[in-house]
């Protein structure tokens, strides 16, 4: 039997089908298998069989999932994935700052919409020694601490994740409260507080937050890392501060009432966190963050840690779209209750993934 | 460690001498009377596993009517491998036979 016995449809028929395997794998072992193919064909086929083609896609997609897990456990994939621990809790901390200098020092409730008073005192202290850990697990980095500042993050993340229970849960006391006196004097709802939570908020921090620690507790080194963190960390971390600062806290209003004195001030709500500040703030640095790591690393392995980065940011627009229905006004209680808590379930789900993920790249190397 | 059938008869097949991809698939449809014929990409998908696990090594390249073909052999590792599996199937086989046998008595 020699080559041109072969219907050369049959030939390109194999090719086409061999494109279900990854294109390195092609350039290595694609003449081989096509010959094997060939040989194997009785003379006079014009085209595979149909049990062929299924055998050979479903080989293609497992050696393309086993190319993948070997990148997931490669040296590379270990070092992007330190790499986004360390600029994903830059991130974080940059956001824990401002988000104890809204609701902590200024005592601004940067969780509501519509933020018409604070937080009682114990309240903004636990807020403040919450999100303390963030910066401090970034100072410890950068101090060759990475024991420390991986436990820092995992009591941040907790807490965080405890905050926005708590949250989820007192809003709607809020609610209550609101309604009740709606009920008694209908006409008087502007001067009663509405302190409508915003879930995206929410779903947003806790996911931002609670990246950075996983992604620490998955990589586990981090000591050599900080060097290549550099300036792109640092950019993204102060881009991030600028526009949550900007938009958290009252500074523009500030800067408006200055402007153009007390007329031209709008009378709408206090600037929260839900005023699209922090979400763009985060998504500037995440971008920023992930197109410095797809500059200065070889393509595959830029992509690892844009990917990584872009996680959270993704969290911020599937809950900027999906929670605005999520808490309404009129809704009843146990229907608010179970949204909320179904927003920090849906959270938890985003998070075990990660986490998933993260550990899948942590397995030992290949022994080979 | 078990292995898988495929596996199982494409390390028996390279037992004998190196063989091509498709010297396997045809060797192995003579050993098993025609039963199991191996499609190619069950066959790389085994092989290249072969390989990773050290059972197996590429030999040579040949170039065969234009086509390249790579010669796979099995290494000591291998040997040891398939002699392990194979003892522990005659093993698992006699022990089915005086079963099947004992309980052919009791009936």
């Amino acid at each position: 039997m020699t080559a041109v016995d072969h219907d050369a449809r049959l030939e390109l028929a194999y090719r086409r089908l061999l494109l279900a395997y990854p294109a390195g794998y092609r350039e290595e072992r694609g003449e081989e298998l096509l010959s094997t193919l060939l040989a194997a064909a009785p003379p006079g086929r014009r085209r595979p069989t149909i049990a062929e083609a299924v055998d050979l896609v479903y080989h293609g997609i497992r050696t393309r999932a086993r190319a993948t897990r070997r990148t997931l456990a490669g040296p590379d994939a270990a070092d992007a994935m330190a790499l986004a621990a360390v600029v994903s809790l830059t991130v974080a901390a940059a956001v824990a700052v401002a988000v104890i200098v809204g609701v902590s020092v200024v005592g601004q409730p940067v969780f509501y919409r519509y933020p018409e008073r604070g937080y009682p005192p114990p309240v903004r202290g636990g807020v403040g020694l919450v999100f303390a850990t963030f910066p401090a697990a970034l100072a410890c980095i950068w101090a060759s601490r990475p024991r420390i500042a991986r436990w820092l993050a995992v009591i941040g993340s907790l807490g965080t994740i405890g905050l926005a229970t708590w949250l989820a849960v007192h809003a709607l006391h809020i609610q209550d409260a609101r309604r009740a006196a709606l009920d008694v004097e209908p006409q008087n709802w502007l001067n009663v507080p509405d302190e409508t939570l915003e879930p995206s908020n929410l779903f947003g921090l806790v996911t931002l937050l609670c990246v950075p620690g996983l992604l620490l507790v998955a990589t586990r080194s981090t000591s050599g890392d900080r060097r290549r963190v550099g300036w792109g960390a640092a950019l993204a971390g102060l881009l991030g501060t600028a526009f949550v600062l900007l938009t958290t806290t009252d500074l523009l209003q500030r800067a408006r009432l200055a402007v153009l004195g007390p007329e031209g001030t709008s009378t709408g709500p206090a600037p929260s966190l839900h005023d699209t500040g922090l979400t763009q703030g985060v998504v500037v640095a995440l971008v920023a963050a992930a197109a410095w790591g797809l500059s200065r690393r070889p393509r595959s392995q830029g992509l690892t840690v844009a990917c990584a980065l872009m996680l959270p940011a993704l969290g911020y627009t599937i809950g900027t779209l999906v929670t605005p229905m999520a808490f309404r006004p009129g809704w009843s209680r146990t229907e608010g209750l179970a949204l909320n808590l179904l927003e920090v379930v849906f959270v938890s789900a985003i998070v075990a993934t990660l986490a998933t993920l993260a550990i899948a790249s942590w397995r030992p190397q290949d022994t080979h | 460690m078990t292995l898988r059938e495929p596996t199982f008869l494409i390390l028996t097949s390279l037992a004998s001498g190196p063989r091509h991809g498709y010297g396997i698939i045809q060797d192995i449809a003579d050993l098993s009377d025609g039963r199991v014929r191996l499609r190619a990409g069950t066959l790389y998908g085994s092989l290249d596993r072969l390989v990773d696990e050290g059972l197996v090594v590429a030999d040579r390249e040949e170039i065969e009517n234009g086509r390249l073909r790579r010669y796979y052999r099995i290494t000591g590792e291998g040997r040891s491998a398939l002699a392990a599996a194979a003892e522990r199937m005659a093993s698992n086989a006699r022990a089915a036979t005086v079963r099947l046998k004992m309980r052919g008595r009791m009936a």
